[in-house]
Formats: structure tokens, sequence, C-alpha cells
């Protein structure tokens, strides 16, 4: 060990100043990120369900029955993906004070994610969603995503629990979902006011109604 | 461009240097065209959107294996800069295009990521430099960062364990496991780098 000595490129000195700055600036971006998302959790476990059911006529409501993927197998390549479980009447407030209220949450407006459609009874097309929303950007150890459409005045919105990314994002829960967001909106002064049912049950854990929240 | 590849801090050989830098504008560009090209992309675009849904998953996994690209740059080719990089600039990006100023799960496994990686890195400066000083004192650059990202990750992980609900079980344990690497690389660091007198 007699060219120790040689190896020695920096003083005790230095290198209390490498770590004091590492510890610094440590704490300084910590103070700066200050906030975490609001991830409210379910209760318990949701409903047990096995078989997808067919949902309601796409016609009966102003909102969206079910969230629909690319599908050859189908008609105009598109089949149900999953259920929409939380609807807003939005009678008293605007399309801004919903989402206000997921962004306040600390959730991002802009999530990375997979293209689904939802059907518009009015405009008679599928459509991508009005808008988005995610714990985070990536969710890579798993997140709340939501896919919002407006259609005629109101909010439908489709609430899941993502997987982690192992490899892909999959749907863990609906119900937990549909909970948080009920909760979270509870939370800023709006009001679960029942359900209603859409007739969309889902595996693993959608028992086809959809919560109805107002302000 | 050589001499900016010859930096101890970005990596040992230059060669292996430009893999890394690679690495990272793949992944950079993945992610950016992942968010942006789906948006000039027509409703009825379906089967291209169902690709371009595929391609997400892929820059997805990918980043979800950013830590392990980054530490295992570290280990190849010292370069403690660059390896914290690999892990934690997509993640940055993505928080920017999401326009999130929060501590959120993901930029917490980022940090504890690029600290491994950065650690690592330092490390294998040291083993790598040969008695050269510009090389040893370039691993207090990244014993400098892979501290900062700790304590930031270390912070965001402990309020998210509050926080958070039981869904992002998993990337809390990832990233209590990255964070347990970094301590560890620490402790070699101390006993590879500590001074001499």
């Amino acid at each position: 060990m007699e060219d120790d000595s040689e190896t020695v490129a920096f003083t005790r000195r230095q290198l209390l100043a490498s770590v004091g700055s590492g510890a610094a600036a440590g704490v300084i971006g910590s103070a700066v990120l200050a906030e975490t998302p609001d991830s409210p959790p379910a209760d318990g476990p949701g409903p047990s369900i096995d078989r997808q059911a067919d949902g309601i006529s796409e016609s009966e409501y102003p909102y969206a029955v079910w969230q629909y993927h690319y599908n050859t197998d189908e008609p105009d390549d598109i089949g149900v993906a999953s259920p929409i479980n939380v609807v807003f009447p939005l009678e008293d407030a605007t399309f801004g004070e919903f989402t206000a209220t997921f962004e306040r949450a600390g959730w991002t407006d802009a999530p990375l994610e997979y293209t689904l459609w939802a059907w518009d009874r009015d405009g008679e097309r599928y459509r991508r969603p009005h808008w988005s929303s995610a714990e985070s950007y990536f969710g890579l150890g798993g997140r709340l995503h939501v896919r919002v459409w407006q259609f005629e005045g109101t909010a439908s919105v489709q609430a899941h629990v993502d997987s982690a990314v192992t490899p892909n994002h999959t749907v863990t829960s609906y119900f937990d979902a549909q909970v948080a967001v009920g909760e979270l909106f509870e939370q800023a002064g709006w009001t679960v006011d029942g359900t209603l049912d859409l007739e969309n049950a889902t595996p693993p854990d959608h028992d086809g109604h959809a919560s109805v929240i107002r302000r | 461009m050589t001499g900016t590849l010859d930096s101890p801090q970005l990596g040992h050989r230059s060669g292996r240097t430009l893999v890394g830098f690679v690495v990272l504008s793949v992944l950079t560009a993945g992610l950016l065209s992942a968010e942006f090209v789906p948006r000039v992309v027509d409703d009825e675009g379906r089967f291209l959107l169902w690709v371009l849904n595929g391609f997400a998953g892929v820059v997805l996994f990918s980043v979800l294996l950013a830590p392990v690209f980054g530490v295992t740059y570290g280990l190849w080719n010292g370069g403690p800069v660059l390896a914290a990089a690999v892990p934690t600039v997509p993640v940055l990006v993505g928080h920017m295009i999401a326009a999130q100023p929060v501590a959120t799960a993901d930029l917490s496994f980022a940090l504890a990521g690029g600290g491994a990686a950065a650690v690592v890195g330092a490390v294998q400066t040291v083993r790598l430099s040969d008695g050269d000083g510009r090389a040893v004192r370039a691993s207090l650059v990244g014993l400098a960062i892979a501290i900062a990202t700790t304590v930031m990750a270390g912070v965001f992980l402990w309020r998210l364990l509050v926080t958070a609900g039981p869904h992002v079980t998993v990337g809390l344990w990832s990233t209590g496991a990255l964070l347990a690497l970094t301590l560890g690389g620490l402790a070699v660091f101390a006993v590879v780098a500590g001074p001499r007198e």
C-alpha cells in the first residue's frame, strides 16, 4: 500500500465540500417540491365481478357508457375496453371548475397515456378524451388515472388504477379509483349524489353503477 | 466533440461515453415522440394510434428500466454525471411536459435511480482513474450528485409513504431498493476514494 499517497487526488476539505454541496442541493430541492399528489385510498376491496355486462345503449344518457379501444374483430375496428364509472351533470359547475379540482390535488392534466375513445351520441362518432389527468406523468410504479369526455355539458369519467409498468400499465381496479375520485371531490366541497346504473359491470370490480357527482 | 466526450465526469473511454449519450438521446427522443406524434394523428387514424400506443408502452418500460441502464453505464464506463442523467433526464422531461411541480412517485424513483447510477459511476471513475487527479476529482462531482438526488428521493419517498395510496407500493419499494443500493455505493466510495493522509 506504499503508493496510496499517489492515488490521493483530493483533500478532506474537498470531500467535505462535495458532501456538503450535495446535501444542501438535496435539501433545497426537497423544499422547492413540498407537495405530493393527493391520492385518497379506497375503504376496502370492491365487488368481485367476473363477467363483463352488455351496458345500456350509448344513446340513453348524455354520458358515455364505455371507453373503447382499437379491435379488428369489431365493427369499425373499435371494441369495448372499460366502463365509464363517474359522471358529472355539471348543472351548477363549469368544466373548468371540474378540471381545476384535479389540478389543485396535484395531479397532472397531461399524463402519458394510451389513446382510447368514447361514443359521442350527439356527433355520432367516436372521440378521443377531451381531457385526462393522473397522479403522475408516467405512473411507473402505479397511479390513479382518469380520461374524461365532455358531452352535452356533462363530464363522463373513466377512472382506474394503473398497475406499475411491468411491462405495461394494466387496470388493477376500477372501484378504488371511483372511490378516490369521489373522495377528491368531496374534499373540495362537491357531493357524491348516489349512482347511475349504466349496466356496464366489468371485471375485476366495477358493478355497473357510475357515481354521480354534483357541486 | 471528442474533447467533450473525454471528460471523466461523462465517461472513462470516449467511445463508451458516446454510447451513453446515444442511450440517453434515444430515451428522450422516444419519450417526446410518444407524447407529441399522437397529437397530429386524426381521431379516425385508429390503426396508427394503436401502433403508437404500443410505442408508448415501449417508452414507458424503457423509462422504468433507465436506472438499470444508468447503473450499468456507470459500472462500464464511470462517468457519474452521464450515468445519473440516464434515469433522471427522461423523467424530468416528462415532469416538464406534465407541468406538475409536485413530488411524484415517478420523480422519487428517477432521482433514486440517478443517485445509484451516480455513485456507481463515481466509484468506477476512481477505480479506472489510474491515479489521474482530474478523474478522481471528477468523482467528487458524482458524489455530490449522488447525495443531492438521494436526499431528495428519500424525502419524497418519506412523504409519499404517508400520502400515497396502496396502488403505488411497487414504485415505492423499487425506490427504496435503489436508495439502499446508493447507500451501499457511498460506503464503497468511502473505502475506495477516502482521503489518505
